[in-house]
């Protein structure tokens, strides 16, 4: 296959036009670079110089610089031209230190953690039951669980020791994200 | 080959990618190569509020390998040409 003459570079799929411009790159992993290509193959092995993540938790976000960046085209998913005449991000939000990221960021991991630890757990459910109790709750009109109704879902039978445990020490985010995710959660 | 030619195709038709990690985007078809890796112009993804950071992005390359599913535009398949074309693909022709 011939290769594209200079000409050609704007109708081509190659990155050559994107060559000294400013871009995003999205990683497999979610992370996001931001840099300027300086060099780039058939497999997207790309060079970012003045490389820097953008660190995004709710409304918050950061730059971390990097430096310069060789990038495996494996790990590439999208590079995207940045055009610098329009607003990088949404007005709301706004730009926090290095420290705060991170820390926000590990608290945001935590959280998710934990909402995965609780799926895990009730995959022990007898999840028709759980669930047939649930709509029963709705079809009553019931918005909020009241304590004999999570009594109820503790001493009924065909459910292990660890899960009433699991219950009676989170009872208020087990029915939170009970409430939230019941069709995905049976489903897994 | 047989793909790589459709794309070719279809190129300049707006299309929406769909990528392995959910993110899905739509964009006018600026070209494809024999990878499938497409570069779409004028993209805005679909979801937005969800992905904060592709609001400044305006044209963009996808790397074939992560792509899920590319929505083509109704009229941009025609069956009795698609399907020529693979019986022809299948005889080695």
């Amino acid at each position: 296959m011939a290769l594209p003459g200079p000409e050609d570079i704007y109708l081509s799929t190659s990155l050559a036009s994107y060559l000294d411009k400013k871009l995003l790159v999205l990683l497999r992993d979610g992370r996001k670079l931001m840099g300027t290509l300086r060099s780039f193959d058939q497999f997207a092995n790309a060079v970012l110089e003045g490389a820097c993540e953008r660190v995004i938790v709710g409304d918050m976000y950061c730059d971390i610089p990097l430096g310069l960046y060789v990038i495996r085209g494996e790990n590439v998913v999208l590079i995207g031209e940045l055009d610098l005449q329009r607003e990088e991000l949404p007005p709301h939000m706004t730009r926090v230190s290095t420290e705060e990221i991170k820390k926000a960021q590990k608290a945001d991991r935590e959280s998710s953690d934990l909402k995965g630890t609780m799926r895990k757990r009730m995959e022990f459910l007898d999840m028709d039951y759980v669930y047939w109790l649930f709509a029963l709750l709705d079809f009553i009109g019931m918005g909020v669980m009241n304590i004999v109704e999570i009594s109820c879902l503790i001493l009924a039978p065909g459910m292990n020791t660890p899960i009433k445990k699991t219950l009676l020490l989170n009872l208020n985010k087990f029915v939170r994200l009970f409430l939230h995710t019941p069709s995905s959660s049976s489903s897994s | 080959m047989l793909f790589f030619s459709y794309f070719k195709d279809l190129v300049g038709r707006e299309v929406t990618v769909e990528l392995k990690n959910d993110l899905a985007i739509r964009g006018t078809l600026h070209s494809v190569d024999q990878y499938l890796n497409i570069k779409l112009e004028n993209t805005r993804v679909v979801d937005q509020d969800k992905y904060p950071h592709m609001l400044s992005v305006r044209n963009c390359f996808i790397r074939g390998s992560v792509v899920r599913y590319v929505l083509l535009p109704p009229e941009g398949v025609d069956i009795e040409i698609l399907h020529d074309a693979t019986r022809r693909e299948a005889r080695g022709g």
